[in-house]
C-alpha cells in the first residue's frame, strides 16, 4: 500500500501535472461559482476533452475541475442568495443575511474553510473505506452486483420527493430501455435499432450524459437573461478571511457532525451533496442552543455545517464509484464516464489490477483541495466576477463546447446528434418534472444488470432463489425494499400522531 | 401537473409498447431461460407496469394546481428565448458539415449572443463578435494544435 502511496504522489507531483490541477480547480471555482453551471456540467464539458490527453494528466485534471466546481457554488449563494450549484442550497440561508448584513468575507471565509475541511476529512475517509470495501466487494458474485443496481435504483426513489418516486423508477425505466438498443453480444441480433445501421453499435454513453444534463439545463438558463440579480459588494481584506478559520475550528461539534452526514449520503447511490447540505443544516440548527437564530445570517455554524457536508459528500460519492462501478451521484456518474472513456472499468478489480491509478486519484483529490485552499484566498475578486456574467455570453459558448466535446470522442457527426436528441429528451422530461439521473445511471447500469442477471441465472441453473439465499445480495435486496416501503410507513404512522388528539 | 403526468404516462406506455412490439422479432438461439430475450422483456414488462401505476396514482390524485397547469407549464416551456435558443442550435448543428465547423461556430456564437440579449447595441455586437473570434481560435489552438484531434 505504501508503494501505491509513492506511486500515487509520483505520478500527480509531475510539474504539468499539478498544472492540470490547479487550472482544473480554477475553472471549476469559475464554473461552480456561475449560478445555474454545476459540477456535473463543469466535468461534462472536459471529460471528452481529456480524450486524447494521457490518463496519468486527465484524471488528476478532472478531479481538480470536480472539487473546484463543488466548492465554487458557495460564491453564488453568499453573495447573489442564488447557490452557484445545488449542493450550496442550504448555504444561501444564512450566508446570503450575513454578507448583506456587511459580513461578506466572514460568510466567504466560513464557507471557504468549512469546505476544505469538510473535503480533506472525507478524502480521509475515502483512503480508508475504499480499499476495505474493495477487498469485500472481491467476493462478489453476479447476486451481489445485480442486488447492488436494484439498491441503487431503490435509494433513488426513495430519496425522490413526495409523489415523484415512481417517475423515478419510470426515469431508470427509460434509461435501461435506451441501454438495450444496439448489437447483443451474447447472441449477436440487433435490439431496438428499428432497421438503422448506425444504432447497431448503442449509444455511446458521453453524449448521452453530457445532452440529458447540459442542453435542458442551458436552455432553462435563457430565462436568467436580462433579470437584474445584485450582486453584494465586498471589500476583500485577507486578515479578517484568514481570522475566520478560528471561528470554523471553534464550531468543531457541528463540523464533525456534518462531515459524518456528508461521507455517509455521498456514499448512498445516487444521492449527493444537493441533499447532504440541507440534511447538515437542519441537523445544525436542531442541535443549536439557538435554533431560532438560524436564518438570520448571525451563527457561524449555520454556514460551516452545510458546507462542511456538500465537501464531505464528494469523498463519499467517489468510494461506490471506485469500489464498486456504482456512482454516488451524478458528478461521479461523469466521472465514471471518463474513467470508462480512458478504458478503466471501476470496480474491485481496479484496486488489484490498477491500483496506481486508484492512488493517484486519492492523491489528485488532497492536491485539489489543497490548490482550492490557495486558490481561495487569492481569487475571491475573481469568482465574484464570475458570479455577475450576463448568461448570454456563457451559453453559446457552453453548448459549443459540449459539441466539440462528443464530436471529438469518435470523430462523427453520429454522437453529435445523439447528444441533441438526448438534450431533447432531458428537457421533456425536465417539463414533466421527470429527475434526469436515473435515465443516466439505467443507460450506464443497465448492461451491468443484463449480464450479471444472465450470469446469475447461468451459475444457479436458472434459479432466481440464490438472489435471496446468499447472505450479502439478500442482505442488498433487504434494505433496498426498506428503502421504498419504510417511507411511506413512517410518514403514514407521522401523519397519524399528528392528527391524533392529545 | 396532472394533465402534464397523464401525457407522460401516456407517451411512457406507448413507447413500451412500441419497444415490446420490436422484441417479438428476437430470436431465441437455445431452450434456456437466459436469452437476448430475457432482459429486455423484463424491462419492457416492469416499465409497463410502473407507467400503468402512475397513470392510476395521478388519475386518483388531487385536482389540478393552477400554477403547474398545462397551459402554465407550456409558456415556460415553450418561451420565445429557449425555442430561438434551441432552434439556434439544431440549424448551428445542421450547418456545421456544409458550411465548415469554424464559419458555423462564429455565425451561432454572434447570432446566439445578440438575439438573446435583452437590449441590442453595437456594443453588444462587439463584444458577441470577440467572443466569437476568442471561442473558436480557443477550439482550434486546444484540439488542433495542442491535442491533434480533427475538428467536426
Amino acid at each position: 500500500m505504501y508503494d501505491l502511496f509513492l506511486t500515487g504522489v509520483a505520478a500527480v507531483c509531475q510539474p504539468w501535472t499539478l498544472v492540470a490541477v490547479m487550472l482544473g480547480v480554477a475553472g471549476g471555482l469559475v464554473i461552480g461559482s456561475i449560478p445555474g453551471l454545476t459540477s456535473t456540467m463543469a466535468i461534462a464539458l472536459l471529460v471528452p476533452l481529456t480524450y486524447a490527453m494521457d490518463i496519468n494528466l486527465a484524471l488528476p485534471l478532472l478531479m481538480g475541475v470536480y472539487c473546484g466546481a463543488i466548492s465554487g457554488g458557495l460564491v453564488g449563494a453568499i453573495l447573489l442568495n442564488i447557490p452557484g450549484t445545488p449542493a450550496s442550497a442550504a448555504t444561501c440561508l444564512d450566508g446570503y443575511p450575513m454578507a448583506a448584513g456587511g459580513q461578506a468575507v466572514r460568510a466567504l471565509g466560513l464557507g471557504v474553510y468549512a469546505s476544505m475541511i469538510g473535503g480533506v476529512l472525507s478524502g480521509l475517509a475515502l483512503v480508508l473505506i475504499a480499499p476495505l470495501l474493495a477487498r469485500v466487494a472481491l467476493s462478489f458474485g453476479p447476486w451481489e452486483y445485480f442486488s447492488l443496481v436494484i439498491f441503487t435504483f431503490s435509494c433513488i426513489s426513495a430519496m425522490s420527493p413526495k409523489g415523484r418516486a415512481i417517475k423515478a423508477f419510470m426515469a431508470a425505466f427509460i434509461g435501461i430501455l435506451l441501454s438495450l438498443v444496439g448489437l447483443d453480444e451474447a447472441s449477436g441480433q440487433v435490439r431496438l435499432t428499428f432497421g438503422f445501421t448506425a444504432l447497431e453499435s448503442g449509444f455511446y454513453e458521453l453524449p448521452a450524459l453530457i445532452g440529458l444534463y447540459a442542453i435542458p439545463q442551458l436552455l432553462a438558463d435563457t430565462d436568467d437573461i436580462g433579470r437584474s440579480a445584485t450582486v453584494l459588494k465586498i471589500k476583500f481584506q485577507l486578515r479578517a478571511f484568514v481570522a475566520t478559520l478560528r471561528e470554523v475550528v471553534a464550531c468543531r461539534r457541528d463540523l464533525g457532525r456534518s462531515t459524518f452526514i456528508g461521507i455517509i449520503i455521498g456514499i448512498l447511490p445516487g444521492v449527493g451533496p444537493g441533499l447532504s447540505n440541507i440534511v447538515a443544516y437542519s441537523q445544525a440548527q436542531r442541535a443549536s442552543r439557538h435554533p431560532d437564530l438560524f436564518g438570520k445570517g448571525v451563527l457561524p455554524e449555520a454556514i460551516v455545517a452545510p458546507e462542511a457536508a456538500n465537501n464531505a459528500s464528494m469523498g463519499g460519492a467517489l468510494i461506490p464509484m471506485l469500489t464498486l462501478g456504482i456512482p454516488g451521484d451524478a458528478s461521479t456518474l461523469m466521472m465514471l464516464g471518463a474513467f470508462m472513456l480512458h478504458g478503466i472499468d471501476p470496480g474491485p478489480l481496479l484496486f488489484r489490477d490498477h491500483g496506481e491509478i486508484v492512488w493517484m486519484v486519492f492523491v489528485s483529490f488532497f492536491v485539489a483541495f489543497f490548490f482550492c485552499f490557495i486558490l481561495y484566498h487569492f481569487f475571491i475578486p475573481l469568482t465574484v466576477k464570475a458570479v455577475s456574467i450576463p448568461r448570454q455570453y456563457v451559453i453559446p459558448v457552453l453548448l459549443i463546447l459540449c459539441t466539440v466535446g462528443c464530436y471529438s470522442l469518435n470523430n462523427r457527426m453520429f454522437d453529435v446528434y445523439c447528444f441533441l436528441g438526448f438534450g431533447l429528451l432531458g428537457y421533456l422530461l425536465h417539463i414533466a418534472r421527470v429527475p434526469v439521473l436515473p435515465v443516466i445511471l439505467g443507460l450506464i447500469l443497465g448492461p451491468m444488470a443484463e449480464t450479471q442477471l444472465s450470469l446469475a441465472l447461468a451459475f444457479g441453473n436458472d434459479s432466481v432463489l440464490p438472489f435471496i439465499t446468499r447472505p450479502i445480495s439478500g442482505g442488498i435486496l433487504l434494505v433496498a425494499l426498506l428503502s421504498l416501503v419504510l417511507p411511506a410507513v413512517l410518514g403514514r404512522s407521522r401523519r397519524k400522531l399528528a392528527n391524533a388528539p392529545a | 401537473m396532472r394533465k402534464t403526468d397523464l401525457i407522460f404516462s401516456a407517451v411512457f406506455i406507448l413507447c413500451f409498447v412500441v419497444a415490446a412490439s420490436q422484441l417479438f422479432k428476437l430470436e431465441d438461439m437455445n431452450s434456456a431461460v437466459v436469452s437476448a430475450k430475457l432482459f429486455p422483456w423484463l424491462v419492457v414488462g416492469l416499465g409497463l407496469v410502473v407507467g400503468v401505476l402512475e397513470t392510476i396514482r395521478t388519475l386518483l390524485s388531487a385536482s389540478d394546481d393552477k400554477r403547474r397547469s398545462l397551459r402554465a407549464i407550456s409558456a415556460v416551456a415553450f418561451a420565445p428565448r429557449r425555442m430561438m435558443l434551441l432552434a439556434l442550435f439544431v440549424a448551428y448543428l445542421f450547418a456545421i458539415q456544409p458550411i465548415g465547423f469554424l464559419l458555423a461556430t462564429a455565425i451561432f456564437c454572434v447570432a446566439t449572443i445578440v438575439l438573446l440579449a435583452p437590449r441590442r447595441s453595437f456594443g453588444t455586437v462587439a463584444v458577441a463578435c470577440a467572443i466569437a473570434v476568442g471561442t473558436s481560435s480557443f477550439i482550434y489552438v486546444l484540439l488542433v494544435v495542442y491535442l491533434q484531434a480533427f475538428l467536426p
